[in-house]
């Protein structure tokens, strides 16, 4: 009877150790970067052996993969869900700015280093780009602004994306002491959405 | 329990997200064609890099092969890689 308690546990072990060494990986990598980040520094990080890194994740690859989608889902899935069940516009850019909330240092770092990273985690990356612009595209025409675009759809969405992207690798700049989103996410929604709805006479 | 398009991964949460509007069918909305049935890869490989070109304005050759690379994670496809 005892087996399957100590199966659990032992699942239970190895599920956090896997999320140790995913958050040991996640602060080396927000510091020294993706490039300049090594799994031995992973290891030490997260207190564990370098081969117990590689029990987990497969390649450093895998590792960075992992990563990145624990940065880049949250924003997605937050805006898919307002979408269902708000609707509007400054809802859904706001819950974009709120699934960011959590992963800004380690979000500016994929930015920064996008186009350095593993083939399969920038394809990973376009896709979930991808999947954000459908949902505010889809919001901008449920808010009955994507017919009064002077832009093309897509030219709206990156113009979001760089605002954000922007504000991110220049935090330093605009709050230094904190969380740029949150000191300024406002004011870049609100500035967004008037350049959007600027209509010509 | 959320089922998950045998041929995308994409969640399906809601009737409204399975092909058709139909329970039964166990892939999405975005993997069918529009007499209903299953796309191809080639067929879902064009629509995908389409995907990619009109949300995000790349490149077609790098929607492409992008869009290739995602098609290489989806359940129906991780042999396709090439």
């Amino acid at each position: 009877m005892a087996m399957p308690h100590v199966t659990m546990t032992r699942t239970q072990q190895r599920a956090d150790t896997r999320q140790k060494v995913l958050d040991a990986a996640r602060r080396v990598f927000e510091t020294r970067g993706f490039a300049g980040g090594r799994t031995q520094d992973v290891a030490e990080a997260a207190g564990v052996s370098h081969g117990s890194v590689f029990v987990h994740f497969r390649t450093r690859e895998a590792l960075i993969a992992a990563v990145v989608d624990s940065a880049i889902l949250d924003a997605e899935a937050v805006t898919r869900r307002l979408l269902k069940t708000a609707g509007a516009i400054e809802d859904v850019l706001q819950g974009h700015l709120q699934g960011l909330a959590q992963h800004e240092d380690i979000y500016a770092r994929i930015v920064a280093e996008r186009s350095s990273l593993p083939k399969a985690v920038q394809a990973r990356i376009t896709e979930i780009n991808s999947a954000l612009s459908t949902h505010i595209l889809d919001a901008l025409e449920d808010s009955g602004l994507k017919t009064g675009l002077k832009v093309a759809p897509y030219f709206a969405f990156n113009t979001w994306l760089a605002l954000i992207q922007y504000y991110l690798l220049n935090g330093d700049l605009f709050a230094p002491a904190g969380s740029v989103l949150a000191s300024r996410g406002d004011e870049i929604i609100a500035n967004y959405l008037s350049m959007i709805r600027r209509t010509e006479p | 329990m959320t089922l998950e398009c045998i041929a995308c991964g994409m969640p399906m949460e809601t009737a409204e997200d399975h092909a058709s509007g139909d329970l039964a069918k166990a892939y999405c909305r975005f993997c069918m064609r529009p007499d209903g049935s299953m796309q191809s890869y080639d067929e879902k490989l064009a629509g995908y890099a389409g995907w990619l070109v009109n949300t995000q304005g790349l490149d077609t050759a790098v929607a492409r092969d992008q869009a290739r690379t995602i098609l290489a994670q989806f359940p129906a496809w991780r042999s396709a890689d090439g």
